[in-house]
């Protein structure tokens, strides 16, 4: 009677477990893809345009 | 018997559990654990992309407008400068120096207002791919300058666009130096 006990106690330890792992299991993400939304495929690169404007009678108010 | 009957429905609902928890398992992560007589080396190259200006300056230098007409242009496309004293540059050009092809996008921190000034200025752009935007190409006339229009749906990998730029410098415009920053964007194609 005792054997017993002590196996229906192990039997419920483990079925314990299992569940819990069953749970921890379906919880866990597993990337499957790639996620083409991050920053990672994001990318920039500037340059620069420049101007001098000399004064001259027109623009500079010289008569 | 009344307690082997409990302990059998404990086994079998012992049994049944963790084959469910083995079949989620190996379903969501494979196999593992399991020894085999060779190795597998693996090697993972991540998508990264990457877009630069290989010519990244476009300086006109200093310059005035003649006399008659009241204006200039100056034009990039073919260094062409009409009735000014100016440079033109050969504009810039940008690479999509990343591993996966790209949409590319173009916007200026300016327009004509700001970087020319006067009346009537303009400040215009065109690209011109090569035959390396295998997509939709954009940009392909020339376009005052504003918002962040797409050169590009699909660039490949190592293409390059080129930018030219056109000014229309009216004689009345303020003097001084002046800048404008042009910022390419890309965006991986998925």
């Amino acid at each position: 009677m005792d054997n017993e006990k002590v196996i229906v106690t192990l039997l419920l330890i483990a079925i314990l477990l299992s569940v819990v792992t069953l749970a921890i299991t379906l919880s866990v993400d597993v990337p499957t893809g790639v996620d083409l939304s991050s920053a990672d495929f994001v990318d920039a690169g500037s340059a620069n345009v420049q101007l001098e404007i000399l004064p001259t009678s027109a623009n500079s108010g010289a008569s | 018997m009344k307690g082997s009957k409990l302990l059998m429905v404990l086994a079998v609902l012992a049994v049944v559990v963790t084959l469910v928890t083995l079949v989620v398992t190996v379903n969501k992560f494979g196999i593992t654990g399991k020894a085999t007589d060779t190795g597998t080396a693996n090697l993972t190259i991540d998508a990264a992309a990457s877009i630069s200006f290989t010519d990244d300056a476009c300086d006109f230098g200093s310059g005035a407008v003649n006399e008659d007409p009241t204006f200039a242009v100056v034009y990039t496309g073919n260094t062409s400068t009409d009735n000014g004293t100016w440079t033109a540059c050969d504009g810039l050009t940008m690479k999509n120096d990343g591993n996966v092809n790209l949409t590319v996008t173009v916007g200026s921190d300016v327009s004509a207002a700001t970087f020319i000034g006067g009346t009537g200025s303009s400040f215009q752009w065109i690209a011109a791919d090569g035959g390396d935007c295998v997509g939709t190409a954009g940009l392909t006339t020339l376009t005052e300058i504003s918002g962040t229009p797409n050169v590009c749906n699909n660039l490949t990998q190592a293409g390059t666009i080129d930018l030219d730029f056109a000014l229309v410098i009216p004689e009345d415009a303020p003097p001084g130096s002046t800048g404008a920053v042009i910022t390419a964007t890309g965006t991986a194609v998925s």
